[in-house]
């Protein structure tokens, strides 16, 4: 296995002035990519302040499949009910065909960089 | 002094041989001092004799009685009896192997116990996993101006990969769908969207209602964030059209045969279990197709399936897979090769996913049908 095969999770600890959690995913979010975020993603999840957004920047993510969107839906849903909005930021070209065809992008708002963000 | 002889048996009997023998040198010592006379005598044999005796029995009673004791429980363990703990509050070299061996077969029993469990566990996975394979339709189906072939395996013992064959009236319904993950949840979801598109083919005469039916009932179903892709098609074969709708699955591979190549079409909407109504988000959509045209379709676990290398079969493979093989054969030999083809390029990278493979090939009034039944089991073999 080479190097790339596996995904690391780079958190920014910026908040911008909304208080907002950014966190990037690098790699690809496989099923081997999922069993090693998970537990650090979760934490991060934990801290999220209520009623704030969480973005999620994919710029650097290669892939994506059903299982990884399995697992953003499931974010998704653990933070609506605390009135947390998902947003998912700067998908490359397949990655975003993907989220489009499973339609994602009926659930959660996808924006191709941090400043289109309505 | 006491103490370190309590604990050590070894030194205990130590100490007291070394009294016997400085005892025995005293007494010849003293005979060699004095003069030898026979009530010496006597009384040194009575004194040696006592003393030994004495010795022997300790010896018996600190080491080999509790010994035994040890052994018995020992080999009832090793020759598959019943054993008893041990009781002793020694603390020497005999203490400890008393110890040691309660220790070990507390720690056998608790292993024992997880093994039970697990094999308890195992059985009832097989028995879910039968239940599933009874569900799945086991052969594939003969229908009017068609020739279908399915083939699917499942990476764990309970899949999420489903379709199914189901005609009614003039309609026949084929779907093939993929619920994230696999394994048990995965199995029980996809049980669950089974039985609702069989109930709701028997209410509603169109693919459309039929899956914002099953979403809705779905949906409200199951808490979790499970969700399932979908192509639900309809086959009409008094009019020879295919419809279809799509919920988040891959594309449909139509290999139209005028022009021996494949397009894709988009099967869009939304996956099912996403939303509570995906009523405006789905639609029901018309495939023309003509004679000696073939549909493809497929679960992801195919296209994402990687080689030792870790690079994926992709679109693009199976693309050229299907444009090679549907100009040679009908759909039980195109799926034959292309199954073929996949495994000879992920060869023995573990699977990671389900993978199911459906095509299906319209041959209108020609009058061609099925040579023989086939099983929808995936198998390796050439």
């Amino acid at each position: 296995m080479n190097e790339d095969y596996t995904p690391s999770i780079t958190l920014y600890n910026k908040k911008n002035s909304a208080g907002d959690t950014i966190v990037q995913l690098e790699g690809d979010l496989d099923k081997a990519g999922l069993e090693q975020i998970k537990e650090e993603f979760e934490g991060i999840i934990n801290n999220i302040p209520d009623g704030k957004n969480f973005i999620i920047d994919l710029t650097n993510l290669n892939f994506i499949n059903s299982e990884g969107i399995g697992f953003l839906f499931q974010v998704h849903c653990t933070l609506s009910k605390r009135n947390v909005r998902v947003i998912l930021i700067g998908p490359n070209k397949s990655v975003e065909d993907v989220l489009h065809v499973i339609g994602f992008h009926q659930v959660v708002d996808i924006f191709p960089d941090f400043n289109s963000i309505k | 002094m006491s103490g370190l002889l309590k604990k050590s048996i070894i030194k205990r009997l130590f100490y007291y041989f070394a009294l016997f023998a400085a005892a025995i040198l005293a007494i010849i010592t003293g005979f060699f001092l004095n003069d030898l006379n026979e009530i010496n005598i006597y009384v040194f044999g009575a004194a040696l004799l006592i003393f030994l005796m004495y010795f022997v029995w300790v010896y018996y009673r600190e080491v080999v009685f509790p010994l035994e004791v040890i052994l018995e429980q020992m080999k009832a363990l090793l020759t598959g009896k019943d054993y008893k703990k041990i009781y002793t509050r020694r603390m020497d070299e005999i203490g400890i192997i008393a110890h040691f061996f309660n220790e070990v077969t507390r720690s056998f029993e608790k292993v024992s116990m997880d093994i039970k469990e697990g094999k308890r566990m195992l059985n009832e996975l097989e028995i879910a996993a039968q239940l599933q394979a009874d569900i799945l339709p086991k052969a594939s189906p003969k229908v009017k101006g068609l020739l279908v072939e399915a083939k699917t395996r499942p990476a764990a013992e309970l899949g999420g990969d489903n379709f199914d064959f189901i005609k009614r009236k003039e309609n026949t319904f084929i779907y093939i769908g993929d619920v994230t993950g696999h394994g048990v949840p995965a199995g029980l979801v996809m049980t669950m969207v089974n039985t609702l598109i069989h109930t709701f083919v028997e209410i509603y005469d169109n693919a459309y209602d039929i899956i914002v039916n099953t979403n809705k009932q779905l949906k409200s179903r199951i808490k979790s964030t499970m969700f399932m892709t979908m192509v639900l098609l309809k086959w009409n074969e008094m009019s020879n059209k295919m419809t279809f709708v799509g919920s988040g699955h891959e594309h449909i591979i139509i290999y139209r045969a005028s022009s021996g190549t494949c397009e894709t079409v988009k099967s869009g909407g939304i996956a099912l279990g996403m939303v509570p109504d995906n009523s405006k988000l789905v639609k029901e959509k018309e495939l023309p197709l003509n004679e000696g045209d073939v549909l493809v379709l497929y679960s992801d676990g195919i296209t994402e399936g990687r080689n030792m290398s870790g690079e994926m079969y992709t679109l693009e493979r199976l693309l050229k897979a299907v444009e090679k093989f549907a100009t040679e054969y009908d759909p039980d030999g195109i799926v034959h090769h292309i199954a073929l083809d996949y495994s000879k390029f992920v060869q023995n990278h573990v699977q990671d996913d389900d993978v199911t493979l459906m095509v299906i090939k319209y041959v209108g009034n020609t009058g061609k049908e099925k040579a023989s039944i086939s099983s929808t089991k995936w198998s390796d073999e050439q």
